[in-house]
């Protein structure tokens, strides 16, 4: 409504319509890492895995694969890197944060090793690009791709085993346990999840940018968990929804929005997210440590 | 059950690194009975009852079941043999409503298929009539455990471990975190599941609580089994004095189970 005050193009449906899918890239990596924030874990390497998978399937395209190969390519290494990250946290119980830290540098390196500075392109007349520059109806592909993923995704955590499991791990994973839901197993799935969810955004991005190169997912991790928390995910794990994911997603893309409105420069938008981030964080944090104060057991 | 015992287990032992946990420690548990198992910290209480549950297992020794040899390697086992534990710290997920904890791990599901689909009215309806049955002052299946009292999570841990009508119980120091009022409540409802049949091992430090309403005590000390003692023939004073000073040093254990068991 403020937007709306200070520039009345803001309000318009046009405008609403493209800030829909301005969201639907982050929106769709922001669906995987929502899974991941409730189970109580994090991965780091989504960006750098958008940037590998884009760059391996551009690459294809460019030599002549046709589609349905190359997007079985990408899913297939985003499949392969959650197993791979779900295997070191779920399995051998490392720290989250550390090892995806580290995935995310192997899968840029790989990127950058394969590409190196050079762009790969999507031949103009590959159909590939209608994943980008298609509509259904009034909409962009992406949103589509977006909001059909988030209400998948969204159901299969509230109506399922699979969706209890994960609130149950991210509440307390040792009671988790001992109820005999396999965690290590849940872990697992959680990254292969967001590897999916990565695969399917590097499609839509490099489909919409025409080429591939390995810089192509840079932030993308940092502008998923913004909008997570914008969207009022918990970042300790147990309580959130896909749903506040998608909300958090359309408020990062109206935030750029808006501050492209007001002509600041696109690395405003940045800062702007890392401040709400950082604070979003702190205010959870205090929150939890008032209550824990109160209640020990609340951790 | 040749053995009378619906648990027997057998020269238990139990390393945590240099630690000796537990050193070749027997229990047996009758059916129907209440038994309590008392001693000082660090005696092996829980680590015995959590080898029982599948939440560690032993370096060695046996269990038998109803006089069939088992083995248990997780909670999953443990509860396949009927057998449910009530943590000391709950083991509850404080951000699940009531029912969500009564059930999970074993929630009720509609269709088959890959993605299982939850029958949250199935759920919900059965944890409210649970807690009728165990007249459990809680509003709603649908509360939260984190805005609920200790006593109530007491409950509501009991109530998850009942719901699966699991024969054998071990319940770890449950009235430890509760006031008088919640304790006797929690007691009397412990008594209840007695009667009904279930086979009931209370881990406390409160030895009255035990004696109120148990059948026999065993008690431990630095890991070993010092005796077991009937509970209608003892009285505090000599439970204390066991747990304090063991049983004596060169005494068999049979010998001294005797002579305890007949104060």
């Amino acid at each position: 409504m403020f937007m709306g005050i200070l520039n009345p193009r803001f309000l318009t449906t046009r405008n609403l319509v493209n800030v829909l899918r301005q969201s639907s890239i982050n929106g769709i990596v922001t669906v995987g890492v929502c899974w991941m924030m409730i189970s109580g874990s994090f991965d780091l390497s989504v960006g750098a895995l958008v940037s590998l998978i884009s760059v391996t399937m551009v690459s294809m395209l460019e030599g002549g694969s046709n589609i349905a190969t190359t997007c079985l390519v990408g899913l297939m290494i985003g499949l392969m890197a959650g197993i791979f990250n779900g295997l070191l946290v779920g399995r051998l119980k490392s720290n989250p944060m550390l090892t995806t830290l580290g995935t995310m540098t192997i899968f840029q390196g790989i990127a950058l090793l394969t590409a190196g500075g050079y762009y790969y392109r999507i031949p103009r007349e590959s159909p590939f690009l209608l994943i980008a520059d298609g509509f259904m109806g009034p909409f962009a592909v992406p949103s589509v791709i977006f909001l059909v993923l988030a209400l998948i995704m969204h159901l299969i955590l509230s109506e399922t085993t699979v969706g209890a499991s994960v609130y149950a791990i991210g509440g307390n994973e040792e009671a988790a346990k001992l109820a005999g839901v396999r965690v290590s197993f849940y872990r697992i799935l959680m990254y292969i999840a967001t590897g999916v969810t990565s695969a399917i955004a590097a499609m839509v991005v490099s489909a919409r940018a025409g080429s591939g190169h390995y810089f192509v997912g840079l932030h993308y991790e940092f502008h998923a968990i913004t909008a997570a928390v914008m969207g009022g995910n918990y970042i300790f794990g147990g309580k959130g929804s896909v749903a506040r994911g998608v909300w958090g997603a359309i408020l990062v893309a109206l935030l750029n929005n808006s501050l492209t409105l007001l002509g600041f420069e696109p690395e405003t938008q940045l800062i702007a997210q890392g401040i709400i981030t950082a604070g979003l964080v702190a205010i959870q944090t205090l929150g939890r440590e008032r209550r824990v104060s109160t209640d020990p057991t609340l951790v | 059950m040749e053995s009378g015992y619906i648990v027997e287990m057998k020269g238990i032992s139990k390393r945590f690194g240099s630690v000796q946990a537990l050193n070749q420690v027997d229990l047996e548990l009758r059916e129907g009975e209440i038994l309590g198992l008392v001693g000082d910290n660090a005696a092996g209480k829980s680590t015995l009852m959590k080898i029982l549950s599948g939440a560690h297992s032993a370096d060695s020794g046996k269990i038998s079941i109803a006089g069939q040899e088992v083995s248990i390697r997780d909670p999953r086992d443990a509860r396949r043999c009927g057998i449910e534990m009530i943590y000391q710290d709950l083991a509850l997920c404080n951000n699940l409503d009531v029912a969500r904890n009564i059930f999970l791990g074993r929630e009720y599901t509609r269709g088959v298929s890959l993605l299982r689909i939850l029958d949250k009215k199935k759920m919900y309806a059965e944890s409210a009539a649970l807690l009728k049955r165990l007249k459990i002052n809680i509003s709603s299946p649908r509360l939260k455990v984190e805005r609920m009292s200790g006593g109530q999570r007491q409950m509501v841990a009991a109530a998850k471990a009942i719901a699966f009508e699991a024969k054998i119980l071990l319940m770890d120091e449950p009235t430890a975190a509760l006031g008088v009022r919640e304790a006797n409540t929690l007691l009397r409802l412990i008594k209840d599941l007695r009667d009904e049949g279930h086979s009931i091992v209370l881990i406390t430090q409160r030895v009255p609580d035990i004696l109120a309403i148990g059948d026999r005590v065993m008690v431990l000390k630095g890991g070993q089994r010092q005796g077991i003692l009937d509970v209608s023939r003892v009285g505090l004073d000599d439970v204390v004095e066991l747990i304090v000073r063991g049983r004596a040093g060169t005494e068999s254990e049979e010998d001294t189970v005797d002579y305890l068991s007949f104060g």
